[in-house]
């Protein structure tokens, strides 16, 4: 049932209206059940999956509560082990055989609907439980919740037990601003996704489409285009899934906190996909850091090397080892890698280096607090960000490379979109991408500002809530992308 | 401190004051109400008419002895009144471009609900089974024009519910381009040709839709479509997925058939010889399949194009080979992809039609 | 504590530990910082932390720190 499709959104309207008819003891099952019932309309196969995560890391929990010793790592390495089969057998195979005389065949594997999100949140839950930070949960249904949820299981975000079942499991009482909040926020997030996101990837696919040579510098349009449409579609996708979550009164985790105002790589990724980082960061950046073998090789960088090296190389090493399972978590590719080590090794200088950008800036008498160091700082972080997406959105490491050395060697005045012919046709779409993201920006400028968006909105009266959702809603037919059946980008995941 | 008293427990108990959930409920109302007028009246002004609306209401109303549908191959080929000649049966070409088999098959249940036909011709075009896209403006306009009734409802929800909420909700989404029409929308869907359901409303220069149904492409013209090749099913997973729904739609349809004691006759009509021999194979493979269903369900399939026909024991009929008299050469279409032009659809329906009267 | 208020201040100058509270929360100390600390700390007090240890409430604060190290200390 893609997000875009009408049974979908009757099915979240009704699963609200049962919900609330439901005695509130008992609202948290009518979640699980439309939660299954929605992952057995992707496909009735898929759900052994979600069942066999769901049921290890159950019984993993409890064992672990009752320190027996094995439980943990089995279940890990069942659970990972399944993952990298599914997600990394045929990258395997494809590398194998670039050996000369090794043909291998490809096996037909499906990638369940949501097994990277999920997987995640219920391993997230079982190390948890291990370090003591949350209790076991001793419901089996109960915790099937918690895996299955459905406005979160597409892509994210990845929950924590802890906090996601203050929400979940509360049967929260019926509270009009809740219907409100929802409302604007999945109106948003369609908004983001139909009109912004959907009509940049018109250009981006030309742009990115293998089997066309782009010499020129279009490459530039192309990753700043895709830019746009990666924000869009990702976090329009997770404001529908909070909003969702927001009609049960569920609170779910933020995802995103205005990603293009980051003033270092390091600060784009508590920024971006937060999930994903803190996940990565509490379940294997700080095991791995804390670990005797890192440990030691620490102790003997201290020992040995100047100072600031000393410190910071064993962890400039781990977060390099992070950043690759994160490029990794994105797909089977070269590329991907790439992608993930690139923000690693750039976060892992920036570390081993502190002390001397602290010498630099005072030299060159920066003041790091001043209004103009910070726009450059953002400026900075753009460009090194808008570099890493040749190597998320191309194909291959060497279309990346390609596109990449074209941007700066190309004619200039060839930097533009590719153009059709229909001209009125093409202003209409790059106004419409425009002024959608002027919007987006002017939302994004005030919650960097801290000022509190949605709850303004709640205080204002009812006409003007009204006016912008009509405007959202007529806007999916008069600006949307109409040329394309798209589902969302991480939904492969 | 009474005064405040009072008009505290006066807006506890909702005097002046609604309550929380009401105030919403009221909100969401208008809010539901001006969208409903906003995208009603955005309707009216981007979509313009269509003859399917025509074709609707002959058929709920004036359901024809011999129904034909299908694509806009058919709708092209078939001259209703040539049929007539032979068969001595009131017909109506109720085919249109865009018309899948989940159309033939809503549009021939709605027939029915009017009154069956005596029989259904079905133009089949193999192409047309491997689409895999989502809904177009022919479907979505023939689900708004339907009289309300269960099998509208039913169309709508086969349809709709799986595909993007803007074709449910916005439909007019897919007539943007046609901004600069709005006034001749509106001046043509206030005519009287429109109020009296006329084909007169679709003039053009080059083709001429008949009140019969039968679009006359005008013998000059040229569209300029070019032909393509077409994987085999077999080679191709999606076109595979695609074929194996539309397979479906089509089975339903003979069921209906079959139920209501409608005649069936599938027929794929004749196409360019240039474009058979660049695609020979998948037609082939295609119209093998399909003799296979007619002869499984006992349906009559006349293939003008490769002659796999399944017909009754001891019918005679001479069809999809040379001599059958069917116009095959290039100049008889107005493009590559087969869409046949006045002359060579009135020859083609006379042979049709005689081929149809031998049937029993 | 003066100790640790020494170490901790090399690791991030600019820092005022002795009131703030807030160190993981307001994200004063990033995980590069946290982790160098606690390299230095395993080192200078010869102790060992792991992973059940490193949640925000040890480490928000100098005292907090100082806690931390003292009972894994006397452990």
């Amino acid at each position: 049932m893609p997000h875009i499709s009408l049974g979908f959104l009757l099915f979240t309207a009704l699963s609200a209206a049962v919900f609330y008819a439901v005695p509130k003891r008992r609202r948290w099952i009518v979640l699980l059940v439309f939660s299954i019932a929605y992952y057995l309309a992707a496909g009735p196969a898929l759900i052994l999956f979600l069942l066999f995560v769901a049921a290890t890391t159950f019984f993993g929990a409890l064992l672990a509560e009752q320190k027996k010793k094995g439980a943990v790592p089995a279940v890990l390495v069942l659970n990972f082990g399944l993952l990298a089969i599914l997600k990394y057998t045929n990258f395997f195979i494809s590398n194998l055989n670039r050996i000369p005389g090794v043909s291998i065949a490809e096996m037909r594997l499906l990638l369940p609907l949501g097994i990277s999100f999920y997987m995640f949140q219920a391993t997230g839950y079982l190390l948890d439980v291990h370090w003591e930070r949350t209790r076991a949960e001793h419901g089996f249904f109960r915790y099937l919740l918690f895996v299955s949820f459905f406005p979160q299981i597409l892509q994210g975000p990845i929950g924590r037990f802890g906090r996601l079942s203050e929400t979940l499991y509360a049967g929260a009482d019926f509270d009009p601003d809740n219907l409100r909040r929802a409302a604007l926020r999945i109106a948003y997030g369609y908004f983001k996704k139909i009109v912004i996101a959907d009509n940049a990837a018109v250009w981006v696919n030309y742009i990115f489409d293998p089997s066309r040579n782009t010499g020129s510098r279009m490459g530039i349009a192309g990753v700043l285009l895709y830019g746009v449409q990666l924000y869009m579609d990702f976090s329009g996708g997770i404001d529908i899934a909070a909003g969702i979550a927001h009609l049960f009164g569920v609170r779910l985790d933020e995802n995103f906190r205005q990603p293009y105002f980051a003033t270092s790589i390091t600060d784009f990724w508590h920024r971006w996909h937060i999930t994903l980082g803190t996940w990565m960061k509490d379940y294997l950046f700080y095991p791995l850091s804390l670990s005797g073998r890192i440990g030691r090789f620490g102790k003997w960088c201290r020992k040995h090397l100047p100072k600031q090296a000393g410190r910071a190389l064993p962890i400039a090493l781990c977060n390099i080892i992070v950043f690759l399972a994160v490029g990794v978590w994105h797909g089977a590719a070269w590329h991907f890698i790439l992608y993930g080590l690139y923000s690693g090794v750039i976060i892992g200088i920036s570390g081993l280096l502190a002390p001397q950008y602290r010498k630099w800036k005072s030299a060159l008498h920066i003041d790091d607090k001043s209004r103009s160091w910070h726009l450059f700082q953002i400026f900075r972080t753009f460009v090194l960000i808008s570099i890493s997406w040749f190597l998320d959105r191309s194909d291959t490491v060497r279309q990346a490379l390609i596109l990449l050395k074209n941007s700066f060697a190309g004619p200039f005045f060839s930097l533009g979109l590719p153009f059709d012919g229909n001209v009125l046709k093409a202003a209409v779409r790059f106004g419409t991408v425009l002024f959608g993201c002027a919007l987006v920006f002017g939302v994004s400028l005030k919650k960097e500002q801290g000022v509190p968006v949605m709850e303004r909105l709640l205080a204002k009266p009812a006409a003007l809530r009204i006016a912008l959702l009509l405007f959202f809603l007529l806007s999916y037919g008069l600006f949307g992308d109409n040329t394309a059946f798209g589902g969302f980008m991480y939904a492969n995941f | 401190m009474r005064t405040s008293e009072f008009s505290e427990a006066a807006s506890r108990s909702g005097g002046k004051q609604l309550s929380g959930g009401k105030r919403l409920l009221i909100a969401a109302l208008i809010l539901l109400l001006l969208f409903a007028c906003a995208t009603r009246l955005l309707s009216f002004l981007l979509v313009p008419p269509q003859y399917t609306r025509v074709k609707v209401h002959v058929l709920e109303n004036d359901p024809p002895e011999d129904l034909i549908l299908g694509t806009s191959h058919g709708i092209a080929a078939i001259d209703p009144d040539r049929l007539a000649a032979s068969t001595g049966r009131t017909t109506y070409n109720a085919a249109a471009g865009g018309e899948y088999p989940i159309d033939i098959y809503y549009l021939a249940k709605d027939t029915v609900s009017s009154g069956a036909p005596r029989r259904l011709i079905v133009e089949y075009d193999p192409t047309y089974w491997l689409y895999t896209g989502g809904m177009n403006n022919t479907e979505l306009y023939l689900i708004r024009v339907m009289r309300p009734s269960l099998t509208k409802a039913e169309y709508f929800l086969s349809s709709c519910l799986a595909s993007d909420f803007r074709n449910a909700l916005e439909p007019w989404y897919l007539n943007l381009s046609g901004l600069r029409s709005i006034p001749e929308n509106v001046r043509r869907k206030q005519s009287d040709a429109y109020r009296n359901y006329s084909m007169a409303l679709f003039e053009d220069p080059l083709q001429t839709v008949m009140e019969n149904g039968f679009i006359a492409i005008d013998d000059s013209a040229q569209n300029g479509r070019d032909s393509e090749t077409h994987v085999l099913i077999s080679e191709d997973g999606a076109a595979s997925k695609a074929y194996e729904t539309s397979r479906r739609w089509f089975l339903r349809t003979v069921d209906l058939c079959r139920k209501n004691g409608i005649g069936l006759v599938v027929v794929e009509t004749p196409i360019p010889s240039s474009t058979l021999a660049g695609d020979r194979a998948f037609f082939e493979d295609m119209n093998a399949r399909m003799r296979k269903m007619a002869e499984e369900n006992g349906f009559v399939f006349l293939d003008y194009v490769t002659g796999q026909n399944a017909v009754p024991d001891g019918t005679d009929i001479v069809c999809g080979t040379d001599g059958d008299g069917a116009p095959r050469d290039d100049g008889g279409f107005s493009d590559a992809e087969g869409h046949m032009r006045v002359s060579a659809a009135r020859r083609f329906s006379d042979v049709f039609g005689k081929a149809l009267s031998r049937l029993p | 504590m003066d100790d640790l208020l020494a170490i901790l201040s090399d690791i991030a100058p600019d820092v005022d530990f002795e009131h703030e509270t807030g160190l993981v929360d307001d994200g004063i100390l990033d995980s590069f910082a946290i982790l160098s600390l606690v390299g230095e700390l395993e080192d200078t007090y010869d102790i060992r932390i792991t992973p059940k240890e490193l949640i925000p409430v040890n480490f928000n604060s100098a005292e907090a720190i100082f806690a931390l190290v003292e009972r894994l200390r006397n452990a």
